[in-house]
């Protein structure tokens, strides 16, 4: 199954309106050596007996301009003067007018990959969103900073340059980012929600963990992400320190990348028994015992234990190097092979030191015969590389979920199109068809029970290898008050501070931060900040509650979803939020032609995750 | 016929003087007790990279997750990092990458260094000024930052590593030798070896270039302390040997996290850098000393 992009230059049903005024068209002509008015009349109008139409235009023309001739006798014109020649009506410029209806241009007949039908502003405040069928992680998607809204304007004015200077409703107002070293935010004082009590955030790079607690204790920051397990206890042995525990709901693996090619130019990965003899090679019970001492769990499905569709029926790979190379015999490798394992640059909660977990994998394999080479790249190129599927057979990466569904986990890893897993070429294609089943399933249980068979699946088909879901560790002064750990995205408005600035350290910088077009944890941090979306998680749970959006329906048939735009919400530039500004957001990311497309990689990955696909883009049979 | 007669004598008499002219240095040297604790340093980590299969108590990448961050016991001198290795033995197969840097960067260094050196001295003219100017160039740049730029055109890797620190220490080298054939180029000697019809090559190598030794073996030996050091500085980036390989300076670097709370995995490999450094620093400052009396206050 293989998804075509196809773009229609003809967008169906949007309003194009064609001015009917008609406009005079004319040209500049200066005289040279030679020319008779009716030479020109002839070679611009056609016409050489059309010569008095210039003589008229050009005095029409110097009444106003003296840079044009007096043409006082027609047959009398010098070499030097300037006419005006009228040549003749022209179409006006198109005028588009802002679409009530934006629609879904894929020809008759297809299948849409994108579940999105159509977007429609009902009046200024009320907006439909239309799907093929009923789209069951919705509201949860439209709490994500993936899906915030921006100020239409902003886009306009920034273009490319829009990443570095997000607009946005929210409780925080960007301020100035300098790259590598800090992001400052100032408190909104006109925010919908009431003005946050922290008068200035910074969030500050620091990329060493044990120089963020270092600052930390000595109290040049306020505030620190991801401690390592092995300095927890020191954390919590200081009076002067709060440390915060986030329930384990990530997810740290190894990926494999089917579609990678050994020396001999053999897709070695591509065989399942290969792929069962990794897991079996891999002692994650070690690897987690040791380098999440308290923090960490052996992972089985790639969502957590405690997210509804997780199964733990399937048997469990165990740790049996015997098995491994069993497995790699029969496949043709009795003395294993040679690939690369990349290895991120950069610590997450679900890796707090990659270099670390990345040997320990290194030596579990050798003693297979697999010999992994390490390989990393710095974040931004890594991330590039292992998109565009550019990377080798073996890569580290790990998953934030942004909402609390098995679709967060499961569709990005192995939805459509990704050359990261090679994900078109997923040998059992039924993972992939559930996947897209339970996205438009209604009834909760029978979406529980696809994911269910889905982990199965994957689990058969042993898809790269889960290791770990780690609790991530936050710490703070005391000054910070009454703070509670959010599974998603911190909201700093949710919180109160003994003082106006709060630092706030983190492992890295951002990205970018139109967010829309981000992968990168590290930018949503920021735009959960700067940006407010149709809805909000609560402050310690993932439930969707009202934000932009004050109040929602759905039709009877469960396709259309009518939002009710929260009403006197201004933009931080001072422009109104309203259903013109939603359908702005969301068309310039659904449709690949959009002139305000800017972003960062135009990728929009997160749009695709969560809908399936773009404007016009059909599933070929 | 006279002058030529002049120039044997000259050298009969050298060769006698020139053997008690080595002795002399070497009772210099023997003589000179810091130089004898670099020699001894030097030669330990010489035979402890030679032989370090045989010494190292553990295989350097066997981990050992659950002892991991253990510190010194008996049977673990130095302790275990934080995969459980054996830091002993991690140190000691890394004097054989730091042996193997030091060795093979400064030898490209003074096999290039001194041949553009040479050339460049002996030819004269623009060619020299040329030459030189570029090396003036690349010794106007930080050497580590240099050799860091180096190693991100190539990719990180140990031998992308030696290049760098290769390349970075050619100027060095060419000057040293430029300067002493500057400085024999118009003694008699070589004016009689042109006028006997000796080629320039021959003149090059035969006459000028032994000349150079001295200075090259003193500026060799304290370079390849040098080398030891950019090449752990690079691999504690994350930029030279790779994992798992047990180079001193990614031992470092691969610690660091652990410095406060399980201090012994980054003081050890600290502590090797630091000593073989030192070692190879007092070597070549005694070597100077003795071989180049004029030097000497």
């Amino acid at each position: 199954m293989k998804v075509r992009r196809l773009v229609l230059a003809v967008l169906m049903t949007l309003a194009i309106l064609l001015s009917s005024v008609p406009a005079a068209l004319a040209e500049d002509y200066v005289v040279v050596s030679g020319d008779t008015l009716f030479k020109i009349s002839a070679t611009y109008l056609g016409d050489g007996n059309r010569y008095l139409e210039i003589v008229e235009a050009t005095n029409a023309m110097n009444a106003t301009d003296s840079s044009y001739a007096f043409i006082e006798n027609p047959d009398l014109i010098l070499v030097g003067w300037k006419l005006d020649v009228p040549t003749g009506e022209a179409a006006a410029p198109a005028v588009i007018v802002a679409a009530e209806v934006i629609a879904d241009t894929i020809p008759a007949g297809a299948t849409a990959a994108c579940n999105l039908k159509s977007i429609s502003k009902v009046d200024d405040y009320t907006v439909n969103l239309t799907f093929y069928s009923y789209h069951a992680p919705l509201l949860s998607q439209l709490a994500t900073p993936m899906l915030s809204i921006s100020s239409p304007d902003a886009i306009k004015k920034f273009g490319a340059d829009y990443m570095f200077n997000p607009v946005g409703t929210g409780s925080y107002k960007f301020v100035e980012w300098v790259p590598e070293d800090k992001i400052t935010l100032e408190a909104n004082p006109d925010y919908w929600g009431g003005a946050p009590d922290i008068d200035t955030l910074i969030y500050r790079v620091i990329v060493e963990p044990t120089a963020r607690l270092l600052e930390l204790q000595a109290g040049t920051v306020d505030f620190i992400y991801n401690i390592i397990a092995d300095d927890i206890a020191a954390t919590e042995a200081d009076p002067n320190l709060l440390v915060y525990k986030v329930p384990p709901v990530n997810i740290g693996y190894v990926g494999t990348n089917l579609a990678w090619k050994n020396e001999d130019g053999v897709e070695v990965l591509r065989d399942v028994k290969v792929r069962q003899a990794l897991r079996h090679a891999i002692n994650r019970g070690a690897i987690v015992e040791a380098l999440y001492p308290g923090t960490g769990m052996v992972a089985k499905n790639y969502i957590p234990p405690s997210l509804w569709g997780y199964n733990d029926d399937i048997p469990a790979y165990n740790y049996s190097p015997e098995r491994a190379r069993e497995l790699l015999a029969e496949a043709g490798y009795p003395n294993g092979f040679k690939t690369e394992l990349w290895v991120m640059p950069v610590a997450r909660g679900y890796y707090p030191d990659p270099t670390k977990v990345g040997e320990a994998i290194q030596a579990d394999l050798a003693v297979v015969g697999i010999d992994a080479q390490i390989v990393t790249h710095d974040w931004g190129t890594y991330l590039a590389l292992t998109r565009d599927g550019e990377h080798g057979g073996l890569f580290m990466l790990g998953w934030m979920p942004d909402f609390m569904d098995p679709d967060n986990y499961l569709f990005t890893f192995f939805g459509p199109g990704g050359k990261r897993w090679d994900s078109d070429m997923i040998p059992d294609e039924t993972v992939y068809q559930r996947l897209f089943q339970a996205k438009t399933e209604a009834d909760a249980v029978a979406r529980e029970r696809l994911y269910y068979e889905a982990n199965a699946l994957i689990h058969g088909a042993a898809l790269g290898i889960p290791i770990v879901h780690a609790s991530e560790i936050y710490a703070s002064n005391l000054a910070l008050i009454d703070y509670a750990p959010h599974s998603m995205f911190d909201e700093w408005v949710d919180w109160s501070f003994d003082g106006d600035t709060m630092i706030i350290a983190r492992s890295g910088d951002a990205v970018g931060l139109d967010v829309v077009d981000e992968t990168d944890g590290e930018s949503f941090y920021i735009g959960s900040q700067v940006f407010d979306s149709l809805f909000r998680f609560g402050p310690t749970d993932t439930k969707a509650y009202p934000a932009l959006a004050e109040s929602y329906e759905i039709s009877e048939d469960g396709l259309t979803w009518t939002f009710h735009l929260r009403k006197g919400v201004k933009f931080h530039d001072g422009t109104d939020f309203n259903a013109d500004a939603v359908l702005f957001n969301l068309d310039r990311i659904w449709d690949k032609d959009h002139p305000n497309r800017a972003g960062n990689s135009q990728a929009f990955q997160y749009w695709s995750w969560f809908f399936g696909g773009f404007k016009g883009d059909v599933i070929e049979e | 016929m006279n002058s030529i007669r002049r120039t044997n004598s000259d050298v009969s008499e050298r060769m006698g003087p020139r053997s008690s002219l080595f002795r002399d240095a070497m009772r210099r040297l023997f003589r000179n007790k810091l130089a004898i604790t670099g020699l001894v340093i030097m030669g330990t980590f010489l035979l402890t990279a030679i032989f370090a299969p045989l010494i190292a108590p553990y295989d350097p990448i066997k981990q050992e997750l659950i002892m991991r961050r253990r510190p010194p016991s008996q049977e673990h001198a130095l302790g275990r990092d934080d995969l459980g290795r054996d830091i002993l033995s991690r140190i000691i197969f890394g004097a054989r990458l730091s042996l193997q840097v030091g060795v093979v960067s400064v030898g490209f260094a003074i096999v290039i260094g001194a041949v553009i050196g040479a050339l460049s001295g002996y030819a004269g003219g623009w060619v020299d000024n040329i030459v030189m100017r570029l090396m003036d160039i690349m010794l106007a740049f930080p050497a580590l930052l240099l050799a860091l730029a180096i190693v991100t055109i190539l990719g990180p890797g140990l031998m992308n590593m030696l290049y760098a620190i290769g390349i970075v220490s050619i100027p060095a080298y060419a000057r040293i030798v430029r300067a002493s054939v500057l400085s024999v180029k118009e003694q008699d000697y070589i004016l009689a070896a042109r006028a006997i019809g000796a080629p320039p090559s021959r003149i090059l190598f035969r006459n000028v270039f032994p000349n150079t030794l001295t200075p090259l073996i003193v500026q060799g030996t304290l370079g390849i302390g040098t080398a030891i050091l950019d090449a752990a500085g690079l691999s504690f980036l994350g930029l030279g040997a790779q994992p798992p390989r047990p180079e001193w300076g990614a031992m470092l670097g691969q610690g660091r996290y652990a410095v406060f709370t399980a201090p012994h995995i980054v003081l050890f490999p600290g502590m090797a850098i630091m000593l073989t450094v030192l070692g190879f620093n007092l070597l070549g400052d005694g070597l100077r000393d003795s071989l180049d009396p004029k030097l000497r206050v």
